[in-house]
């Protein structure tokens, strides 16, 4: 009778494309994916054209969001910051759009997808190792080796830095998509709730649902937030090794 | 502590996320299922309700991953594209101008205190001035004043003096004449007693040296 809470998650392709016998198709996913570029591109453009000296509520809005990531990227990188500050301003905008249009009745969280997450945490991870590799050759791979460390210690201490080391893109990608596919199953069981009591005592799952929205903003903050501070954590690593 | 917190969430993520990855067959299985609900053993059941039973864990779905991948990457290339490009350096611009024209306007604040600070010690050290050749002028004026009136008493006293003498000097002017006159009018009252008396005339020029000579005997 009721769809499955699951079933928001399901990627129903809009055009089908197909290159060199691999399937990607222009689904829901990858529309909401441009939705998200176009209004991040809207808001960071259209809001700031008056260059309004006393700022309206549309530019304190893009001011507050590039001076919020930018003091986030200066805190981490320094003199650096100015170079990565546009790859972590737009991590933290895919993912703050991708989790906020997910909060749109009958839109699609492509944050609540593992390989979309994975992929882009694995893009941050390689873009970190780059860098650190590029930076400092193989001395890079001192990051393994906490400074002081008995010898005694050393393998056990470098096998679990580099299981550590290895183990970040999982935890940053899998952190936001479980946050989200819980998010969203859970305001799914709860409507659905609404929808089996019906009018009168349905009420009470909508009430703890509006809660649960707010909540749900609320994340959606915090995640791409978290995002964005593990992106700069791990440029700084790699940046200055300890 | 972190770093088993870390292991933790790595052999989950493997259990799960991993997992169509590392056991392609197992996914291949779940795709197939949705795709040909007939194959299932619940094929009896209505084409529709079977596939929703079947959808299972749509995050899963490995067969969707490419189109992600893809739909992602060239969505994130174009945000960064946009941002780096057109969007950040706009902000950049804004923020820039609103930062040069604060420091401008400070420093605008910085010159016009200073100057107001200027016309207040220059305002202070006129009014001091001011005061000063106004008492310099009451000073003179008192001295100017003073010395008017001790002149004018001085010369009172003066004058008050010389009148003073002259009218002594009349006086005993007229005094003098008074006594000639008296020693006349005993000469001559002298004489007329003489002549009543004795019936003998007598000169008036003797009379007179007599009654002179009396008075000086007095």
């Amino acid at each position: 009778m009721l769809a499955s809470p699951l079933e928001q998650f399901v990627i129903k392709p809009l055009i089908p494309l197909n290159i060199g016998g691999v399937d990607i198709s222009f689904s829901q996913s990858a529309l909401w994916m441009g939705i998200a570029v176009v209004l991040a591109t809207l808001l960071m453009t259209v809001s700031v054209r008056g260059k309004a000296l006393v700022p309206g509520r549309w530019q304190n809005i893009s001011e507050m969001l590039y001076e919020f990531i930018f003091g986030m990227v200066n805190d981490n990188l320094g003199s650096e910051s100015k170079k990565y500050f546009p790859f972590v301003f737009s991590v933290y905008m895919i993912v703050l759009m991708g989790n906020l249009l997910g909060m749109v009745p009958y839109s699609f969280t492509y944050t609540s997808h593992i390989i979309v997450t994975g992929a882009l945490a694995l893009g941050v991870f390689i873009l970190a190792t780059g860098v650190g590799i590029a930076r400092h050759g193989l001395h890079f791979f001192s990051l393994f080796l906490p400074k002081g460390l008995p010898w005694v210690l050393a393998p056990l201490i470098v096998a679990i830095e580099v299981i550590s080391y290895l183990s970040r893109p999982i935890s940053l990608s899998v952190r936001l998509f479980a946050n989200m596919v819980a998010g969203h199953t859970m305001l799914k069981v709860f409507a659905g709730f609404s929808v089996m009591l019906g009018i009168v005592l349905g009420i009470l799952p909508m009430v703890i649902n509006v809660a649960l929205y707010g909540l749900e903003i609320m994340i959606a903050f915090i995640q791409a937030y978290v995002f964005a501070i593990l992106t700069c954590i791990y440029l700084k690593d790699a940046i200055e090794l300890h | 502590m972190r770093n088993r917190l870390i292991l933790f969430v790595l052999l989950i993520a493997v259990l799960t996320a991993g997992m169509p990855v590392i056991h392609p067959a197992w996914s291949d299985d779940k795709v197939t299922a949705v795709e040909s609900p007939a194959a299932e053993p619940s094929a009896t059941a209505p084409a529709e309700e079977s596939h929703e039973d079947n959808i299972g864990f749509p995050q899963l779905n490995a067969s969707s991953y490419p189109s992600q991948v893809f739909w992602l990457a060239v969505a994130f290339v174009l945000l960064y594209t946009l941002m780096s490009k057109i969007a950040l350096p706009r902000v950049t611009e804004v923020l820039e101008l609103r930062r040069l024209r604060k420091t401008g306007d400070l420093t605008k604040a910085g010159q016009l205190n200073e100057e107001a600070e200027k016309i207040r010690t220059a305002f202070e050290k006129s009014l001091a001035q001011a005061q000063k050749s106004a008492s310099e002028v009451m000073t003179s004026a008192e001295k100017a004043i003073s010395e008017k009136t001790s002149e004018a008493q001085s010369r009172f006293a003066d004058n008050s003096r010389k009148r003073l003498v002259a009218a002594e000097q009349n006086i005993a002017k007229a005094k003098i004449e008074a006594l000639h006159s008296l020693t006349d009018i005993s000469a001559e009252i002298a004489a007329e007693m003489v002549e009543k008396i004795t019936d003998i005339q007598v000169n008036k020029a003797d009379a007179r040296k007599v009654v002179m000579s009396v008075m000086q005997k007095e």
